[in-house]
């Protein structure tokens, strides 16, 4: 895909992936001491960003993110204490300093992020001048859109601090996380940036979900929400850890996008899977051409959702935040993994990568 | 290669901006559920998810009504019942019908962090800005005029001087429609400025709000012009999707248009998910000065038959102009569809055969009731007669010792004296041999449970068949064993989904296989003794009180689960339920499956046949998770 003049902020962009990463952690920490803000989920990855940060022996706090209780099954609500109590043991252990957000409890499911978000600013958890670093790996999309999305904003704001966002990859263990039930789909607050689905003949919406397993109660739920957009681009993980991912997608999907979405298939758009910046220069890119070749015809509202990984999640977050999309989302009301993993498989089997978002390297 | 378009898979609702194309697929007789009284109160229409509530009301728009008007002759069915209506008249719409969505932001109000107070007042303001522009827009649509441009053409007279009104022309930002336009506008902007920030929000400096709707105050006492004459259609309010709502927001509303000083049309709708699980498992729809329409419970009401005309008419409509230009066939869509049993054969009867006279046990008696049932013009008719002998024969092998006078004879009567009898036959005489039951047009109407969404998905299934045979140059005829094969599958595949689609699925999913197995097991019973089949439980209505009760729900283990599972598989038209139906000088709530569900197991869909359990053994289910309900057999035969 060609570049366009629009992709500005993260044309040139930090990503770095295993010892690389905890590098980056390590020259974030240099001016100042490490903020790590992280979610109290069930996913066995949660800790991994914190155990590098300890191993580093840079001074550092934690900030945890409480996420919805919510009825799990399996193993996962197990873990969920399990991962407490690692938390706890290692904050203990190298006397860090921990903040709890806690959940709004008059809060519903798609502004519970931004609540949280704000009340880091509002409470001065994070200051502008902070170094801090979101690990996105045990929270969902509605909580860590709008915090990565409010820490962009503070430093758009100020021109100082460090933000870095780390996810640990893990294809594998992805596979094995189960979920059931959709919620009605919705805009995540934060992320509305006008949305709307009210007619209006001048609106042409466009939608560009980020295609995953096991996604299409979520895709239909997104749909009937849309009513119908004009355009669907599919966004599908190629090159992959595994080459037919893309494939298999599509296979999994077949129906759902071509007979009833009746998705034109020249509108998919591949991206690389472990890449979120080209995610976000798809998206960037998507949305500036299609304005521009629409412009006579009305105006462009293009939708994002995310289905998919993490990292393809992060990149759809800044290309979100700089061209100010709606992000809509319908997750599963509730989570759940068969059999804890062992935890020397998840080290073993996970790479941590790491994305520096702004700061130092682009000043 | 030439492409096919499936016109099933779009739901009618969703052909959002071509209006003549959703008004073409739209069956007229949705029309007929609307209740008589509707322009001088207000409506509340609520159903389940896909039933149809969207389309009702996009009806009714002024786009749609002028769409109506301007084509009354390609639209003779949907005009002259919107004319009888009161909708339309001789010289176009009588009603200047506007819709709004509630799902969209007015929930992120009430969670934003600002207090009840202030959200509420921010909600009101919202949705007067809203209500207000959206009503100048129809005006202006009714009237051949663009939005906004034309919007400073539309005045509001007060016909009251009073100071409601004059204070709800100040809060609306004027008496002309540009005025009013221009006051919405910047409403949005600055409250969805407020609600998307992601900086910190001081929401005390965004207070300004309203404390009612003045929007509906001054719709209702005002004359509209436009370029100084008098708007001949009646504004109609008409808003959807109200389930989105907070609790709060919700009860405001409908205080608000219950308010007997407003009179213009106002119709409301949502789903049952609106509903607290206490409302969802009532039996009486409460209040006198609005009217209720529950399109599910419509349709099971007497007159049904009018839904499955509906059902039929969409069918037909959908697919009529798609199998005529592709396969230049001049029939209607149900009309390509088999009816069941044509895949019998004489071997198959020879082998019901078999199996009665192995039941007879060598007795002469009970081999005089087969010879007497050994005949049939049709051979389906034919094996269904020995089928419903085998079913006599063991109920009266079953029954106690005869007495010493009883004649043997007396103890079965002919099969044709039961129609009962013979539908549990033709059932197992279906299941036995593995011949199609489930096929025809009863069925496939059947099968949709009143729901218009799941009726769309079995008719997309069959019409890809169908396309699939178009595209080979054969005729689009559905044979029954395919039509079959593609109804089991569609069942499965909802069976399956359920999980990934339904909150509390655990617990619902239990309460599903129960359910369904108490339904296959007196099923299968060899006296059929609830011809042709059971479909779901009851529990009495005084135990339905003790699950209603949070403090019996205490006493009762699994109760409090059960109650969450309930409302949502209601809401969900997953289970459906039907309360104080009489029995036996008693009253029970009935549980009936969700129709899709009964073909996985070979279940019958016809209602009326249940079994009875207690409330402490239904709550005890939860604890203790069933083994999934699915047959042991492969559902596909190679």
């Amino acid at each position: 895909m060609n570049e366009t003049a629009s992709t500005t902020a993260w044309r040139d962009y930090v990503l770095r992936r295993g010892d690389a990463a905890v590098e980056l952690l390590r020259a974030a920490a240099e001016a100042r001491s490490l903020t790590l803000i992280m979610g109290d989920g069930f996913d066995p990855r949660t800790l991994q960003t914190l155990r590098s940060v300890v191993r580093l022996g840079v001074p550092a706090r934690v900030v945890a993110v409480q996420l919805p209780p919510g009825p799990g099954y399996g193993a996962g609500t197990e873990l969920v204490e399990r991962n407490r109590q690692d938390l706890a043991a290692l904050v203990t252990q190298h006397n860090l300093e921990m903040i709890e957000i806690s959940e709004p409890d008059d809060a519903d499911r798609l502004s519970i992020g931004s609540r949280q978000a704000r009340r880091l600013l509002s409470d001065g958890v994070v200051t502008a001048h902070d170094s801090v670093v979101v690990d996105i790996s045990a929270l969902p999309s509605r909580v860590f859109f709008p915090v990565i999305g409010s820490l962009l904003e503070l430093g758009k704001v100020s021109g100082t601090g460090e933000l870095l966002v780390t996810v640990s990859e893990n294809p594998t263990l992805d596979g094995r996380i189960l979920s059931d039930g959709v919620s009605d789909a919705g805009p995540i607050t934060g992320f509305v940036n006008g949305f709307s689905v009210d007619i209006d003949e001048r609106r042409i919406t466009m939608w560009a979900p980020i295609v995953g397993e096991r996604s299409a109660a979520e895709l239909e739920a997104i749909y009937e929400l849309l009513q119908q957009p004009q355009e669907i681009h599919p966004i599908l993980p190629f090159p992959a850890i595994n080459p037919r991912r893309a494939d298999d997608l599509v296979l999994e999907h077949h129906t759902l996008l071509f007979e009833r979405l009746d998705v034109d298939p020249s509108n998919i758009i591949y991206v690389d899977e472990s890449n979120a910046f080209d995610a976000y220069r798809a998206l960037t890119n998507l949305f500036h051409r299609s304005r521009e070749l629409l412009a006579h015809v009305g105006e462009l509202q293009l939708v994002v959702s995310t289905h998919a990984s993490k990292m393809l999640s992060a990149g759809a977050c800044l290309a979100a935040w700089e061209s100010s999309l709606p992000v809509v989302t319908a997750s599963p009301t509730s989570f759940g993994i068969e059999d804890a993993p062992d935890d020397d498989w998840v080290d073993s089997s996970s790479t941590m990568c790491c994305m520096w978002l702004h700061g130092t390297p682009y000043r | 290669m030439r492409t096919y378009q499936n016109p099933f898979r779009s739901r009618a609702s969703e052909q959002y901006r071509d209006t003549f194309g959703f008004l073409r697929y739209v069956g007229a007789s949705v029309l007929d559920l609307v209740p008589e009284t509707v322009w001088d109160r207000p409506l509340i229409v609520r159903s389940a998810s896909g039933g149809g509530k969207t389309t009702l009301l996009r009806l009714f728009t002024v786009e749609s009504l002028q769409e109506v008007a301007d084509h009354r002759e390609d639209l003779p069915e949907l005009s002259g019942r919107l004319e009888k209506l009161g909708a339309l008249d001789s010289q176009g719409p009588a009603k200047s019908g506007f819709l709004l969505n509630l799902g969209r932001d007015y929930r992120m109000l009430a969670h934003s962090g600002a207090s009840e107070d202030i959200a509420s007042r921010l909600f009101l303001r919202l949705l007067d800005a809203r209500i207000a522009a959206a009503a100048i827009r129809a005006v202006l649509s009714a009237n051949g005029l663009s939005y906004p441009s034309d919007a400073s053409e539309v005045v509001f007279v007060p016909r009251l001087t009073d100071e409601g009104v004059v204070r709800s022309i100040d809060r609306l930002g004027g008496a002309r429609g540009d005025e009013i336009v221009a006051s919405a506008q910047a409403t949005e902007s600055e409250i969805a400025n407020l609600l998307d920030s992601l900086l910190p929000v001081d929401w005390s400096a965004a207070s300004r709000g309203h404390t009612e709707l003045y929007s509906l105050r001054l719709l209702s006492n005002a004359d509209i012009t436009v370029r100084n004459t008098p708007l001949r259609q009646a504004p109609l309010l008409l808003l959807d999707d109200g389930h989105a709502l907070e609790g709060y927001q919700r009860r405001a509303l409908l205080g608000a248009m219950l308010d007997r000083t407003v009179t213009i049309g106002r119709w409301y709708a949502e789903r049952f998910e609106a509903l607290p699980t206490e409302e969802l498992l009532q039996d009486d729809t409460p209040g006198r000065d609005f009217e209720v329409l529950e399109l599910e419970r419509a349709a099971r009401l007497p007159g049904r038959r009018r839904v499955n005309r509906l059902l039929h008419d969409v069918g037909n409509l959908r697919a009529s102009r798609h199998l005529e230009r592709y396969a230049r066939g001049g029939r209607d869509f149900f009309e390509y569809l088999e009816d069941p049993g044509t895949d019998i054969t004489a071997e198959h009867v020879d082998d019901v055969r078999k199996r009665a006279l192995a039941a007879a046990d060598g007795r002469a008696h009970f081999e005089a009731v087969i010879e007497a049932a050994d005949h049939g013009d049709q051979l389906f008719e034919h094996a269904v007669s020995l089928r419903s002998a085998e079913i006599l024969i063991e109920r009266a092998k079953s029954r106690p010792q005869l007495e010493l006078f009883d004649a043997p004879e007396a103890v079965v009567t002919t099969p044709a004296a039961s129609s009962g009898v013979n539908a549990a036959a033709r059932l197992f005489v279906c299941r036995e041999q593995r011949l199609s039951y489930y096929a025809g047009e009863d069925i496939v109407v059947g099968l949709a449970s009143q729901n218009v969404e799941q009726f769309l998905r079995i008719c997309g299934d069959i019409f890809e068949y169908m396309l699939g045979r178009i595209t080979l140059d054969e005729p689009p005829t559905v044979t029954a064993e395919r039509q079959q094969l593609l109804i089991r599958r569609a069942s499965e595949t909802y069976w399956r989904e359920l999980s990934a689609r339904v909150p509390h699925s655990p617990d619902v999913l239990s309460l599903l296989h129960r359910i369904a197995q108490v339904s296959v097991a007196e099923t299968e019973r060899k006296t059929a003794p609830y011809p042709p089949g059971v479909n779901g439980i009851a529990i009495s209505m005084a135990d339905r009180a003790r699950l209603l009760d949070p403090d019996a729900r205490t006493r009762i283990p699994g109760a409090d689960r059960l109650f969450e599972a309930l409302g949502v598989a209601i809401a969900r038209n997953v289970i459906i339920a039907e309360p104080n139906y009489s029995v036996k000088n008693t009253r029970v709530m009935v549980l009936y499956l969700n129709r899709l569900l009964c073909p996985r197991l070979y279940l019958p869909f016809q209602r009326g046949n249940f079994r009875e359990r207690s409330i402490t053994e239904v709550a005890s289910w939860l604890l203790e998770p069933a083994a999934p309900s699915v047959a042991a057999e492969p559902l596909f035969e190679p």
